[in-house]
């Protein structure tokens, strides 16, 4: 397969029925892209990406398939070969860092939970995150909950990463080391920003032109 | 406002059909994790609760004896009124107490943990992951309310048939009734009620937990989503309850 994303021609709803796009980008299999994108675009964009938003008009192809188009079961297993993490972290409120952790291993990549907490262990290791293992979201500081979100999207070596402003709100130098940690997890790479980041620029093959939404409701066009 | 802040309509059915294919499908590697999940889920929804069963047990059994003996005092009919009784305690009032008490007190956090996922994103990252939800947040916890149901069941019989029988004593006829419970009350009345508890409590958590997690993303969706889930959930109590005795006649 020669890309791991293809929209064509996409609109979709970015703000009630305010409409968004149309977009047409390719990203390359095996490459490590970002893109600027607003925030109710990248919402919408992570949406089309999963399958959780259908595109009114257009074609989203990722990783050979369509996902609002597939039933449950497919859109599952096309999911389990990706990595997603969302702006809003989404970590398992009632379960430790730990456990936010191994629990994808566990329930949707064939992981007994003894070998879900050896990788669990190492990527908390590596970003420096260890001390925080047994600790719930909610006591988490935003930096732990973000590297936490990326670890936990990236742990499982997918084909396919994609990543929705996480890293915007890190320091320098621990969004780099973040970033060149999921990179060296994941075949390709797709990182939504909300603006240009020096950081981001040194670290990706190119950057996407950026994806507009329409001059209504404050989203630039 | 996102394309996703506003509730999606469900059919039920499609949510049972899904949920059963869920379960075929369900990882066996992921199965101690389940478990641990049941686990908990019944601590918390059986060992927690029998308190105020407990109470709710006395509550109904004291009355039921105390309206029941003076009318049957010198008639002659102890037997057949406490037969009866019996029969209604253990086929029908176990099980719709202990899944009433289910709804009100574990079905209501259910439904909010769920919406509350949904509206904090949890339940959309676990899922762009490839966790099925159902998989996740449902099955196990229809195994455990199924649990819980069914024990809460026998646990309000056993009180409830005891505190008739601590009355039957007093009143001077404790021999009698014993003996009426070793006749009315068989294996397979038991065995029923158990039965009846399972399914009836797979239900209980079944309904909240759809409601909840087809919520809207807005925080306003929570109370809405608890509200119908809790509803759902008790009218799937008398309705289920209704059927079983339906079949039960039949059979």
């Amino acid at each position: 397969m020669s890309h791991a994303i293809h929209f064509v021609e996409v609109r979709a709803p970015v703000h009630g029925d305010v409409m968004g796009g149309p977009w047409s980008f390719t990203v390359p299999s095996g490459s490590f892209l970002a893109v600027e994108a607003a925030p109710s675009v990248a919402d919408t964009v992570m949406g089309l990406c999963v399958g959780s938003v259908a595109p009114v008009s257009g074609e989203v192809d990722i990783l050979g398939e369509h996902p609002a188009t597939l039933l449950r079961a497919r859109r599952h297993a096309l999911l389990r070969r990706m990595g997603v993490a969302f702006q809003r972290e989404g970590l398992v409120s009632n379960l430790p860092l730990e456990e936010n952790l191994v629990l994808p291993l566990v329930f949707a990549s064939g992981y007994t939970r003894t070998e879900a907490r050896v990788e669990a262990r190492r990527a908390m290791e590596e970003l420096g995150l260890s001390a925080h293992a047994g600790r719930r979201p909610a006591v988490l500081t935003r930096e732990a909950r973000v590297l936490g979100a990326l670890a936990r999207a990236a742990l499982r070596r997918p084909e396919l990463l994609i990543l929705e402003h996480l890293t915007a709100s890190l320091p320098d130098a621990l969004r780099e080391n973040a970033l060149r940690w999921c990179r060296e997890r994941s075949h390709t790479m797709l990182v939504l920003v909300p603006s240009p980041s020096r950081v981001v620029d040194t670290l990706v093959d190119g950057w996407l032109p950026r994806l507009k939404g329409t001059r209504e409701e404050g989203l630039e066009a | 406002m996102s394309a996703r802040d506003t509730r999606r309509d469900i059919n039920p059915l499609f949510f049972l059909g899904a949920a059963l294919r869920s379960a075929l499908a369900f990882p066996a590697n992921a199965l101690p994790a389940a478990v641990r999940i049941i686990v908990n889920q019944v601590r918390f929804t059986a060992v927690q609760a029998l308190p105020i069963l407990i109470v709710t047990s006395l509550v109904f059994g004291i009355p039921l004896f105390l309206t029941v003996a003076p009318l049957t005092s010198g008639l002659g009919l102890e037997e057949t009124v406490d037969r009866v009784l019996v029969t209604l305690v253990v086929q029908e009032l176990g099980p719709v107490v202990a899944a009433l008490l289910v709804v009100v007190r574990s079905g209501t956090a259910v439904v909010a943990e769920l919406a509350t996922a949904r509206v904090t994103g949890e339940r959309d990252a676990l899922e762009s992951l490839g966790v099925d939800p159902l998989q996740y947040y449902v099955l196990p916890r229809a195994v455990a309310f199924g649990i819980s149901v069914a024990l809460l069941a026998v646990f309000f019989d056993a009180i409830v048939l005891g505190a008739l029988a601590l009355g039957r004593t007093q009143a001077g006829g404790g021999d009698a009734f014993a003996l009426l419970l070793r006749s009315a009350v068989t294996t397979g009345d038991i065995g029923w009620t158990v039965l009846k508890g399972l399914v009836i409590g797979a239900g209980v958590a079944a309904f909240p937990a759809m409601e909840g997690l087809e919520a809207g993303d807005s925080a306003t969706s929570i109370p809405v989503a608890v509200s119908r889930g809790t509803l759902q959930a008790f009218l799937w109590v008398l309705t289920a309850s209704a059927v079983f005795a339906g079949l039960r006649f039949l059979a």
